[in-house]
């Protein structure tokens, strides 16, 4: 993915991340300038925006213990950004990210040395990479994966997972580490194609899942949110398929399950939002965190149905539930 | 700044002199309620003892509930100074007004948005000073609520409702918040059961591809609210009628496993209760007893094998096996 106009903050204009953002793309339109990037580039979308700013601290962040999904283990999210030029229609940054346009930080070598420490006090931590950005979304974002990735070699007990929907996995360092799980997000076609405006069509996304199970990386997959319209069944069955098959060649995989929900003003969002028809006719109920969510007997109906279809080779984990 | 010495002189002038039109309201004045009966009796007694403020033209800035006891109680004259200063009047009304007085939730709202239009107040000043004032704590998101309330239509201010009411009903636009409020109007909801029923209602609304405002004028929803019942049961009745609209298949749930108890027998000596909305995995037997021969009937129907049939249905529907 490339942006059509990239803001790039004083402060980091020296960075190596941001000479090889402008190495990577040479005709995008770059400013330097501390303006707010919306008024840099007034007539861009904001998905089409791109910022490059200093990180200032709190790389390493706890998640949220609804959204945990190792029991035993503590997991934290790696905040070297925000948002990503998806714009898939569910997102829970909808509502909760503080600007509508991706940024990430440009001083690697700041972030590594936060996460350095942090992992240093907590060894067995498990860092999600991806939870509030796409790391693979930018092909220049290589050197951040990898120098990420170079700081979990040195604490053997500690993980990493780089979520993602793109697919540009040669920005993966090589060989596989030992400590990183890539996982991908995946939906049935028909959904990710209106859903997921602005990310890679699941095809191409399970042709990456082969390809790197086949180069051995330990790898995840992640069907959350699963989205329940009527007839849902079809399109899960057809998807747990693929993943079964796309997941052949792989040793280590895990899969984590979760059903769309969210604060009510998220999911009253996504609804209102939707051109179909799946989320807008969906059925809510306050479930008991607080949260909306699908009613308990169609979500479990649904964990049972995708658990019987991806089989027992590789642990799932339900997340959210 | 200027000292008493610097007041511009009391003047005496027929309370029908006064122009207190349509546009000097939208703009000056904040008071929606008349004059209070303490304020009756003591301009009865003594006269208006603080004069009113006035622009050089007539048009009245600050005094309005003042003046409409004065023309209650046929006051030939009433007391004013006139200020070149409309602003510096307006902000002066507000501090009194603040001091001595409790402002309904409509009153508020129109205050703090004169303080933006009339005095060009930004948020942070209003939050900060204007708050406290009126006795709320300092908060911008506090504010941000008052502003949404003074956005309501303006026909929303001669209804019955309570400030829960109206809050709820400012956090959506026009038509949606008119229509919201007629229905608290019209079933005064407690808080809790208001904030229930505006959910259902959206949801409904949503799912329906309709807006708020067309899906509360469903003929079904209007004959539910015109009904000659008591409020409570309209709010039962609305409330089970959205949620069917809202929630088609959960109820459809619901009602299987009502039937399945009530074919088991479970529906009189021993009731079954379910978890609300379905949302846990356990159900709840209640057998009411009267005597011993209540206990053998309760006994008797628990221990049927329909009776395990219909529990064994109702935990499969908990369960999503029958979803």
């Amino acid at each position: 993915m490339t942006p059509a106009g990239l803001v790039i903050r004083p402060e980091v204009a020296g960075e190596s991340l941001v000479r090889a953002a402008l190495a990577a793309m040479p005709a995008v339109q770059a400013r330097v300038t501390e303006a707010e990037a919306r008024a840099v580039f007034p007539g861009l979308a904001p998905w089409r925006i791109l910022v490059l700013d200093r990180f200032k601290g709190e790389l390493v962040k706890p998640l949220a213990p609804a959204e945990c999904s190792l029991a035993g283990r503590p997991e934290a999210f790696l905040a070297c950004g925000v948002n990503c030029p998806g714009r898939c229609r569910y997102c829970f940054l909808k509502t909760c990210a503080t600007v509508p346009y991706p940024v990430f930080y440009a001083n690697v070598a700041d972030m590594a040395a936060e996460l350095d420490a942090a992992l240093a006090a907590a060894p067995d931590l498990y860092v999600h990479l991806g939870h509030i950005l796409d790391p693979l979304a930018y092909p220049f974002l290589a050197p951040l994966v990898g120098a990420f990735a170079a700081v979990l070699e040195r604490h053997a007990g500690a993980m990493m997972e780089l979520r993602t929907k793109f697919t540009a996995i040669d920005l993966l360092p090589a060989p596989p580490p030992a400590n990183l799980r890539v996982a991908f997000s995946l939906a049935p076609a028909p959904m990710a194609r209106r859903y997921e405006p602005g990310t890679p069509g699941v095809k191409a996304r399970l042709r990456a899942l082969a390809l790197l199970a086949r180069r051995g990386y330990r790898l995840g997959v992640r069907l959350d949110p699963v989205l329940l319209p009527d007839g849902w069944e079809a399109d899960y069955a057809a998807l747990c398929a693929d993943i079964r098959a796309a997941l052949r060649a792989a040793e280590d995989a895990d899969i984590v399950l979760g059903t769309l929900r969210g604060p009510p003003a998220l999911i009253g969002a996504i609804r209102a939002d939707d051109p179909g028809e799946a989320l807008r006719r969906g059925e809510f109920i306050r479930t008991r965190d607080g949260k909306l969510g699908y009613p308990r007997p169609l979500r479990l109906r649904a964990l049972r149905f995708l658990t019987e279809r991806l089989g027992t080779r590789f642990p799932i984990r339900t997340c959210g539930e | 700044m200027s000292s008493a010495n610097d007041r511009p002189p009391v003047e005496f002038l027929p309370a029908g002199a006064l122009r207190a039109d349509t546009e000097a309201e939208r703009r000056y004045i904040y008071t929606r309620t008349g004059p209070s009966e303490r304020l009756r009796r003591s301009i009865a007694a003594r006269g208006i003892m603080t004069p009113l403020a006035v622009a050089p033209d007539g048009l009245l800035l600050c005094g309005a509930r003042r003046l409409r006891a004065a023309a209650d109680l046929g006051l030939a004259e009433v007391p004013v100074v006139r200020t070149a200063d409309a602003v510096e009047a307006f902000l002066a009304g507000v501090w009194e007004n603040a001091a001595h007085r409790e402002f309904a939730p409509l009153e508020l709202a129109g205050l703090f948005r004169r303080l933006q239009l009339v005095a060009g107040l930004g948020p942070d000043e209003i939050a900060a000073v204007y708050l406290p004032a009126c006795g709320l704590p300092s908060s911008p998101v506090l504010l941000a609520k008052y502003l949404a309330l003074a956005d309501l239509p303006e026909e929303i201010a001669a209804l019955p409702l309570r400030p829960s009411h109206l809050f709820l009903a400012a956090e959506h636009g026009g038509r949606d918040a008119a229509a919201l409020a007629a229905v608290f109007a019209a079933l005064q909801p407690s808080a809790g059961e208001a904030r229930i029923l505006r959910e259902l209602l959206a949801d409904a609304a949503v799912r329906e591809r309709r807006s708020i405002a067309q899906a509360a004028a469903l003929p079904e929803i209007r004959a539910v609210l015109a009904a000659d019942t008591p409020p409570r049961l309209k709010v039962s009745a609305l409330r089970s009628l959205l949620r069917r609209r809202a929630l088609p298949r959960l109820s459809a749930w619901e009602d299987a496993a009502r039937e399945a108890a009530a074919r088991g027998g479970l529906a009189g000596p021993v009731e079954v209760k379910l978890p609300p909305d379905l949302e846990g995995d356990e159900i709840e037997l209640r057998a009411r007893v009267r005597d011993e021969a209540g206990f053998a009937r309760a006994a008797e129907a628990l221990g049927s094998a329909r009776a395990r049939a219909a529990i064994k249905r109702i935990l499969a529907i908990l369960a999503g096996e029958e979803a």
